[in-house]
C-alpha cells in the first residue's frame, strides 16, 4: 500500500521532508489546484459550476493526504466528500435552481475595510508563525513511518477501536441525530399541515 | 380525673368550630361550645373535690405534667399544670362565668354572619385563660397570656366591617405587646437570676433573688401586668375594647382576662414581696382607681362607663395585692367577675332593646319595659357600690381594712384609705347615675325605637340573673377575719393552705366595725348625691325638679359651666391620655415611618437601587441593540475582527 | 530561494491549509448565497483537516488521523442538516439570500 503512495518516496533531508524535485512539483501543482478550486467556488455565480470547483478541491485535498502518509483518509475524503456530500449539494442546488446575485454582502465599505484589514492581519500573523515551523525537524523519516504502517487502514482501525472507541461511538450518535434532524426539518407533511 | 382535661374541652371545642367554620350549623356550633364549657366546669368541680381531699392530707395542691415541651441545658419546660387553691378558685370562676356567657351569647349573637367563628373564639379564649391559671411555670403561663391577648384582639375586632372596631382591636393588641415586651424581659431576667421558671420552685426558694434583682424583675413583670390589667398608664385600650360584642366585654374585659394581671401578682407573690415593688404596685393601683372612677362619671356610653368602672375596680385589686392582702385581692377579683359580668350582660340586654345605641342620654324609663334586666342591674350595681350585704361589700371592705394591716406604712395608711374611699364614693355616684339615666324617668329615645323596646329573651336574662344571684350569695365564703367573733372565713382559709403568703391577720372587731360602717355610709352617701343630681330626671330635659336644692345641683351638673365643664370634658375624654399618646408617641412614630417610607424605601431602595439597576441594564441593552441586526455576515465579520484582536493582544 | 520551492516542509502544507481556510472565510463573509456559504464551510473544514494530518505526519502520531476522520463525519452530518435547513428556508421564503433573511434582528 505504501509503495503506491507518492509520499513514500519522500526522503528526509534536513528539516525538509526529503523529497525529489518531481515530488515538489507535484505538491505545487496540487496546491495550486486547491487554491484555484477554492477561488472558483467563491467567485462563480453559477452554483453548479461552484460545486464542480469544490469537487476539484476535494480531489486535490485527497492527493495532499496521500503525500502526508494518510492513504485511508484520502480514500475516505473522496468517498464521503466527493461521493456523498457533493452529490447532495448538487441535487439541492438543482432543486432550488437559484444562482447567486452579483453583489457581495457587507455593502458598507467601512465594514468591508475593517474586515479585510483584520483578515489580512490574521493571515500575515499566521503565515509568519507557520513559516517559522519549517525548521522543525520531522520526528520520523518516511522509512520509519512505512515500517510502522503509518496511516494504513489496519493501524487506523486498531487506533480507532482501541484508543478512540468512545469518540467513535459518540460520532455515530451525532450522525444518527443529524439524520433524524434533517428528516424532521424537511418533513413536508408537517409544513403542509400548518399552512 | 386529670387537670389537663379542664383546658382540653374548650380548646377542643374551639378547634371544631374554627376548623368547621361555615360547614357547621349554628345550632351545632353553640351546642359544641356550651357543651365543652359545661364539661370543663364539671371536670373543675371533680378536681376541686380531689383538691379538698388532698388538702386534708396536708398537701398544697395537685400537680400534673402532660409532657415535656423542651429542654435547653438548664431550662426544662413542661406542659405542667398545677391545681392549688388559687387556680381552683380562678378555674371555678372562669368556667362558671364563661358557661353563662356562652349561654347568653346564643341569643345575643343570633343570626350573626360569623356565629360559628364567634363561639370558636370564645372557646379558644376560655381554653387559653384556663391554661394561664393552671400553668405551673412562667412559660406555660405566657402561652395562656398570649392566647387570651390574641382572642381579645380577635373578639374586639369581631365586627371588623367597621373601621373603628379594627382600630380598637389593634390598639388593644399593641398596648398589650408593649406590656408583653416588658413581661418577657422580666421573665428572662428572672431565669438568668434564679435558673428556674417554675412557680413552686420560685416560691420555695425566695432567697434565690436579692432584693434589688427582685425589684427590677418585679417592675418589668408589672409592666406586663399593667397592660393586661389596664393599669395606668397602659389602660387606654380597655374603653376602646368595648367595640367588641357585649358578651365578650363581659367575659374578657370584665370578668377574666383583665384580672389575669392580678392573678399573676398573686401567683408570683414571692417575687412581688419586696417593699419598693409593693409601693409601686399600690401607688399605680391607687392612681388607677381615681382615674377610672372619675372618667367613669363623665362617660355617656353605657359600656364605656362600665369599662372605666372595671379599670377602677382593677385598681382596687392591684392595691390589695400590692399591700400584700392577697386573699382580699383575689376575693375582689372573684366577686367583681360575677357582678361586673352581670352588669355587662344587663348592658347587653339594654343595647338589645335600644337597637345597639349605647348612648345613655337617649335612654331612660326602662324600668317598666325591661323588668328582669332592671332587677339584675340593681343587684349587680349595689354589689359594685359595696352595699351591705352584697358580695362587693365584703370584698371591698376586706381591701379597705387591709390598708391598716401594713405596719410599715402606718403613717401613710390614712391617705391610702382616703383614696380608696374616694374611689368607692365615686363608684356609687357613677353607678347610681347610670341607673337613673337608664332606668328611671321618661324615655328619651326616638319614638321608633321606643315602640320596639322589649325585654330580652329568656336565654339572655337568666344568665344575668344567675350572676346577680351569685353576687348576692358569695358572702357566705368571703367573710373577713375578726377577733372574738367566730364567723367562718372559708375563702381566706382555703387560699392560705396553698401558700403562706395568703394568711390574713385577725383584726380588732370594734375598729373593723367602725370602718365598715363608715365605708357603707360613704357609699350610700354617694348614691344619695347621685340621686340628688340625676334622680327621676335627666339631662337634656328642661323639667327640673321643684325642690330648690335638687334644682341647683341638677343645673350645676347637667348643664355645667366654667371649670366644671372642663372637668366633665376631661372625664369624658379619659383625661386626654389618648391625645397625649397620640402626640407624644404615635405622631413622631408615624412621621418617622413616613420619612422611612418616602425617602429610604421609595427613593433610595425603589428608585435608586431597584429601578436604577434596571435602567442601567435597559440603556446598555438599547445601546447594544444595533449589534444584533440579524445580518449573518456581520456576525462573521465580528468573529474575524475579534480573533484578529485576540491574536494581536497575544502576540504583542 | 529556489530551495523554498524544492524542499517541501510541513510548513508548506500548513500554509496551504491556511490559504484554503482564508479563502473559505472570505467566501463566508462576502457571499450572499447560503449554498456558497455552505461550500465555504466545507473548504474550511478541509483546510483544518490538512493541518491536522500535517501535524500527525510531523509527530508520527495516529491520533491526528482519527481526529480527521471524526471531522469528516461531523462535516457530513453538518452538511446534511445545513442543507435541510436551507431547503426549508427556501420553501418558506422562496430565497436563499442571507441578506434578505435577517429575521434574527432584535
Amino acid at each position: 500500500m505504501n509503495e503506491l503512495s507518492i509520499a513514500s518516496n519522500l526522503t528526509p533531508m534536513g528539516s525538509s521532508m526529503g523529497n525529489t524535485p518531481t515530488e515538489a512539483l507535484l505538491f505545487w501543482i496540487v496546491a495550486i489546484l486547491c487554491v484555484v478550486g477554492s477561488l472558483f467556488v467563491i467567485t462563480r455565480h453559477n452554483l453548479v459550476t461552484a460545486a464542480v470547483g469544490l469537487i476539484g478541491v476535494f480531489f486535490a485535498t485527497a492527493l495532499i493526504y496521500l503525500m502526508l502518509f494518510a492513504p485511508f483518509l484520502a480514500v475516505i475524503q473522496i468517498l464521503v466528500y466527493s461521493g456523498a456530500v457533493m452529490v447532495l449539494f448538487v441535487f439541492v442546488v438543482m432543486i432550488c435552481n437559484c444562482d447567486t446575485t452579483k453583489t457581495l454582502s457587507l455593502r458598507n465599505y467601512f465594514e468591508r475595510g475593517a474586515v479585510s484589514i483584520a483578515l489580512m492581519y490574521l493571515l500575515m500573523q499566521i503565515v509568519h508563525i507557520l513559516w517559522s515551523l519549517r525548521d522543525n525537524p520531522v520526528s520520523m523519516s518516511a522509512e520509519e513511518l512505512a515500517q510502522r504502517n503509518f496511516g494504513s487502514t489496519k493501524s487506523i482501525g486498531s487506533v480507532l477501536f482501541y484508543d478512540y472507541l468512545i469518540p467513535f461511538e459518540a460520532v455515530s450518535l451525532v450522525l444518527l441525530i443529524a439524520v433524524v434532524g434533517s428528516l424532521a426539518l424537511v418533513d413536508r407533511t408537517k409544513t403542509s399541515d400548518k399552512s | 380525673m386529670s387537670i389537663y382535661w379542664i383546658p382540653f374541652f374548650p380548646l377542643f371545642g374551639a378547634a371544631i368550630n374554627l376548623i368547621g367554620g361555615r360547614r357547621i350549623s349554628h345550632k351545632a356550633a353553640h351546642s359544641i361550645a356550651i357543651g365543652a364549657l359545661i364539661a370543663s366546669f364539671f371536670v373543675t368541680i371533680v378536681v376541686f373535690l380531689q383538691l379538698l381531699d388532698v388538702h386534708k392530707s396536708g398537701d398544697d395542691g395537685l400537680n400534673d405534667v402532660l409532657f415535656s415541651w423542651f429542654d435547653l441545658e438548664t431550662l426544662h419546660i413542661t406542659w405542667g399544670f398545677t391545681f392549688d387553691s388559687l387556680s381552683a378558685i380562678s378555674c371555678l370562676t372562669i368556667t362558671f362565668v364563661s358557661s353563662l356567657i356562652h349561654w347568653y351569647s346564643m341569643a345575643y349573637m343570633k343570626g350573626d354572619l360569623r356565629y360559628v367563628t364567634y363561639f370558636g373564639y370564645l372557646n379558644l379564649f376560655t381554653g387559653a385563660m384556663l391554661i394561664l391559671v393552671l400553668a405551673d411555670n412562667l412559660i406555660m403561663m405566657f402561652v395562656g397570656w398570649e392566647g387570651v391577648g390574641l382572642c381579645s384582639y380577635l373578639l374586639i375586632g369581631f365586627w371588623f366591617e367597621n373601621r373603628a372596631n379594627t382600630h380598637a382591636a389593634k390598639k388593644a393588641f399593641i398596648m398589650n405587646r408593649i406590656g408583653d415586651c416588658l413581661f418577657l424581659l422580666g421573665m428572662f431576667l428572672l431565669f438568668s437570676k434564679t435558673g428556674t421558671l417554675i412557680f413552686s420552685e420560685l416560691a420555695d426558694n425566695p432567697h434565690l433573688l436579692s432584693t434589688s434583682d427582685a425589684t427590677l424583675i418585679g417592675l418589668l413583670l408589672f409592666g406586663g401586668v399593667c397592660a393586661k390589667s389596664a393599669q395606668i398608664p397602659l389602660h387606654t385600650w380597655l374603653p376602646d375594647a368595648m367595640a367588641g360584642p357585649t358578651p365578650v366585654s363581659a367575659l374578657i374585659h370584665a370578668a377574666t382576662m383583665v384580672t389575669a394581671g392580678v392573678y399573676f401578682i398573686a401567683r408570683l407573690s414571692s417575687v412581688f414581696g419586696t417593699e419598693t415593688l409593693m409601693i409601686v404596685v399600690t401607688i399605680v393601683g391607687a392612681i388607677t382607681i381615681l382615674v377610672g372612677a372619675f372618667a367613669a362619671m363623665g362617660q355617656q356610653d353605657i359600656k364605656k362607663v362600665l369599662a372605666y368602672s372595671t379599670i377602677s375596680q382593677l385598681g382596687f385589686m392591684c392595691v390589695a395585692v400590692g399591700m400584700g392582702a392577697l386573699s382580699a385581692g383575689v376575693f375582689h377579683m372573684v366577686t367583681h367577675a360575677f357582678f361586673k359580668a352581670g352588669l355587662f350582660l344587663c348592658a347587653g340586654s339594654v343595647l338589645h332593646a335600644m337597637k345597639g345605641n349605647g348612648d345613655i342620654r337617649q335612654m331612660g324609663g326602662l324600668r317598666t319595659k325591661l323588668p328582669q334586666t332592671h332587677i339584675t342591674f340593681v343587684i349587680c350595681a349595689l354589689a359594685l357600690c359595696g352595699i351591705f350585704p352584697f358580695a362587693g361589700f365584703w370584698s371591698k371592705e376586706d381591701i379597705l381594712l387591709s390598708v391598716w394591716d401594713v405596719p410599715q406604712w402606718k403613717n401613710y395608711s390614712v391617705f391610702l384609705w382616703a383614696i380608696l374611699s374616694v374611689g368607692s364614693v365615686c363608684t356609687s355616684i357613677y353607678m347610681a347615675r347610670l341607673y337613673f339615666l337608664i332606668f328611671s324617668g321618661t324615655c328619651r329615645a326616638s319614638t321608633q325605637i321606643q315602640k320596639n323596646i322589649h325585654e330580652a329573651p329568656k336565654t339572655m336574662t337568666i344568665p344575668a340573673l344567675i350572676l346577680a344571684g351569685v353576687s348576692m350569695s358569695t358572702i357566705v365564703v368571703g367573710l373577713p377575719h375578726l377577733e372574738l367573733i367566730p364567723i367562718p372565713t372559708y375563702f381566706a382559709d382555703f387560699l392560705s393552705i396553698s401558700s403562706p403568703n395568703y394568711t390574713t391577720v385577725s383584726r380588732d372587731s370594734i375598729d373593723s366595725f367602725v370602718f365598715m360602717m363608715l365605708a357603707l355610709i360613704l357609699s350610700i352617701g354617694g348614691i344619695a348625691l347621685s340621686t340628688l343630681i340625676y334622680g327621676d330626671n335627666v339631662c337634656g330635659d328642661k323639667s327640673y325638679s321643684n325642690k330648690t336644692v335638687q334644682k341647683t345641683f341638677q343645673k350645676a351638673f347637667q348643664q355645667p359651666s366654667g371649670w366644671l365643664l372642663k372637668c366633665r370634658a376631661a372625664c369624658l375624654d379619659g383625661f386626654y391620655l389618648d391625645r397625649v399618646y397620640q402626640s407624644l408617641i404615635v405622631r413622631p412614630v408615624s412621621v418617622f415611618s413616613g420619612f422611612l417610607y418616602t425617602v429610604v424605601d421609595r427613593f433610595i431602595i425603589d428608585t435608586i437601587i431597584v429601578h436604577g439597576i434596571a435602567e442601567i441594564v435597559r440603556h446598555t441593552g438599547q445601546m447594544l441593540r444595533f449589534v444584533h441586526n440579524g445580518s449573518f455576515h456581520r456576525y462573521v465579520a465580528v468573529l474575524i475582527i475579534g480573533s484578529a484582536l485576540i491574536l494581536y493582544m497575544v502576540s504583542s | 530561494m529556489i530551495n523554498m520551492f524544492v524542499h517541501i516542509t510541513p510548513s508548506h502544507f500548513l500554509i496551504l491549509s491556511m490559504v484554503l481556510f482564508s479563502i473559505g472565510a472570505l467566501g463566508m463573509l462576502f457571499s450572499r448565497n447560503a449554498f456558497v456559504m455552505m461550500m465555504s464551510i466545507e473548504i474550511m473544514l478541509n483546510a483544518a483537516n490538512i493541518s491536522v494530518i500535517t501535524f500527525a505526519r510531523m509527530h508520527g502520531d495516529m491520533g491526528g488521523h482519527i481526529l480527521a476522520i471524526i471531522a469528516i463525519a461531523i462535516a457530513a452530518a453538518e452538511a446534511s442538516v445545513g442543507i435541510a435547513m436551507i431547503l426549508t428556508v427556501f420553501r418558506t421564503h422562496g430565497s436563499v439570500d442571507l441578506d434578505v433573511l435577517n429575521k434574527l434582528k432584535h
